[in-house]
């Protein structure tokens, strides 16, 4: 989605207020007096030096303020961001939003010369920068990324992702958070954007791991659900017999949801106790 | 014994380096931005460069659980390309602000050439408007002159010498700097710089005090251990602990600690390459942690 300019102006209104209050005093002097807002280059290196002045308090949110801000931006959170982070996303949105080469070009500037932390807040704003479309490339780059926390800002807890990356994209964030152990449940999106492709790349990918000795994480075969057929029985069989608990979970949970009969007969040969409280959000092993 | 390299190029490193130094007790180090061994033809060069040390080189070092500070500098070498070294000057801001950039360096004079006087002259203003300690390269040849003229330079544009590392000394330049108030690096490499065991006899004679050791080890011969290597040495030698503990850790910390950007509670952070928040990226999918080399199996 494409977020009005009038929410970011309202965001940028509200950030302000929030780092009023809980910018320390010589961050908040300046934030406010020295950083001179007018000029992108002063914008930008007040970006940079932002942790400097500012500190890495994590920002403490109403649940006024936080419900203010879903109303704004669905799906954004900034619940936990250290303050630095705050303040790096509220002077993104002091360069000039209403001139799309000039604030794209300032954005791409920052990407050029970011380091770990910088790349953190920048991917963690996209869902709030206008022009969503322009920052395509740059976020398939974070989930090229070696650097643990740089993917994390864009693949977890991030609807950005689920709302602007194809198909082969989407697929390719999606394996490489099950490849990292990362927690494959905190991606925005992940029963929506699940589609056939992904879902006969995983049971490949399962494959590979059961022979080598290891595991699929177990909410991963939540994305299987809509396309359970004949050939995957053998694999739920394996579910059903595995070691792990959850794997016999997602297995059960598998067998329930689906509209494929067989598979259905299949969970009622595994009864697994109580059934009836099974949650795919309990079946993440890497939320443990 | 804990030990903190204050000079040591580590892009020019294996990881397996990055593995024997944390085994030898090196908990921090600093990577000055220096020259590549050819020239760079244009500025995005040194800003892929300077970001590498910031961003990949600094992550690549937590994992084995030793903290990665930086300078950030346009060498004396480089500055001789005039019209490359403009550039590099507008996009230097943008990085000597970076967190755990803790100094302008290593810049100084190499040919001491009037285009290296000149970028040494402004980097020493942008250390100062910008607070940050400055680390010194001092010349292979001429380096008595060349040592004394970048202090000198130094001390007419206002810097506090508390704030200034001049580095590569040897028994010919350590006492001027010494007397001057300028903190005193010396760089343990083979057959170029200093021996450690010249090093030990200096440490004698002129005390602790603003002296310390670094490995400057890089793409030559050179020796990423060298920091642990002359403690031990010292201590055979009969050199105090607490001598020992000042040239190999504390000094450091102290002179480049007035950056505001080191914070030692975060030194020696538990190893541990499997973990989830800071991604296990320098292991390939399905690598195991570490390796034990005595092992015949490679899983």
């Amino acid at each position: 989605m494409t977020v009005p300019l009038d929410s970011i102006r309202l965001l940028r209104q509200r950030l302000e207020e929030i780092l009023t209050e809980q910018l320390p005093e010589n961050g908040r002097q300046w934030l406010f007096s020295r950083v001179d807002r007018s000029s992108t280059s002063a914008l930008l290196m007040a970006f940079v030096a932002a942790p400097r002045f500012t500190g890495k308090q994590p920002v403490s949110l109403s649940a006024e303020r936080r419900q203010e801000l879903a109303e704004l931006r669905p799906g954004f959170r900034l619940l936990a961001w250290p303050l630095d982070r705050v303040t790096r996303l509220y002077l993104l949105l002091q360069l000039p939003l209403e001139n799309r080469e000039a604030f794209i070009q300032a954005v791409e500037t920052l990407f050029d010369t970011a380091e770990m932390n910088e790349l953190v807040a920048l991917y963690a704003s996209l869902p709030v920068l206008p022009y969503p479309e322009a920052w395509l490339f740059r976020a398939t780059e974070a989930v090229r990324s070696n650097m643990g926390l740089v993917f994390e800002a864009l693949a977890l807890g991030n609807p950005y992702p689920s709302e602007q990356f194809p198909e082969p994209a989407w697929n390719q964030l999606v394996m490489k958070t099950i490849f990292n152990d990362k927690s494959v449940g905190s991606i925005v999106g992940l029963v929506e954007r699940s589609n056939p492709s992904l879902a006969r790349i995983l049971v490949d990918f399962a494959h590979e791991r059961w022979a080598a000795g290891r595991y699929v994480p177990a909410r991963a075969w939540q994305m299987v659900v809509p396309f359970v057929n004949e050939s995957m029985l053998p694999d739920l069989q394996r579910l059903f017999t595995s070691d792990r608990a959850v794997d016999r979970q997602a297995a059960a949970l598998l067998c329930n949801e689906t509209n494929f009969e067989p598979a259905r007969a299949l969970g009622r040969q595994f009864p697994i106790e109580h059934a009836e409280q099974l949650r795919w959000e309990n079946v993440d092993t890497q939320l443990a | 014994m804990k030990f903190f390299d204050p000079h040591v190029h580590m892009t020019s490193r294996t990881t397996d380096d990055y593995q024997a130094m944390a085994d030898a007790g090196i908990v921090a180090l600093i990577e000055p931005a220096f020259w590549l061994g050819q020239p760079r033809t244009g500025v995005a060069s040194f800003k892929d460069y300077f970001s590498s040390l910031v961003g990949w080189e600094r992550f690549r070092s937590s994992q084995f659980g030793i903290k990665h500070y930086c300078t950030i500098g346009l060498n004396s070498r480089e500055a001789n390309n005039e019209a490359l070294a403009e550039q590099v000057m507008e996009v230097l801001p943008l990085f000597i602000y970076k967190e755990g950039v803790v100094g302008v360096g290593e810049i100084g004079f190499d040919d001491q050439t009037p285009a290296e006087e000149k970028y040494y002259r402004l980097q020493l203003e942008l250390a100062k408007e910008a607070n940050l300690p400055v680390q010194i390269h001092t010349p292979h040849r001429d380096k008595k002159q060349g040592t004394e003229r970048s202090m000198a330079i130094a001390l007419e544009h206002g810097l506090d010498p508390g704030m200034v590392i001049i580095d590569h000394n040897n028994e010919e330049t350590v006492k001027s700097v010494l007397d001057q108030g300028f903190w005193a690096a010396f760089t343990i490499y083979p057959f170029t710089k200093m021996g450690n065991e010249r090093m030990v006899e200096v440490v004698r004679q002129y005390g602790p005090e603003r002296i310390m050791v670094n490995s400057a080890a890089d793409w030559g011969i050179s020796d990423p251990l060298a920091v642990p290597k002359t403690a031990a040495l010292m201590k055979m030698k009969g050199i105090s602990d607490e001598a020992i503990r000042l040239v190999t850790y504390q000094n450091a910390l102290d002179a480049f600690g007035k950056s505001g950007q080191i914070f030692e509670e975060e030194f020696g952070g538990e190893i541990d390459q499997s973990q989830k928040f800071n991604g296990n990226t320098i292991l390939r999918g399905g690598q195991q942690p570490r390796i034990d080399k005595d092992s015949l199996f490679i899983n």
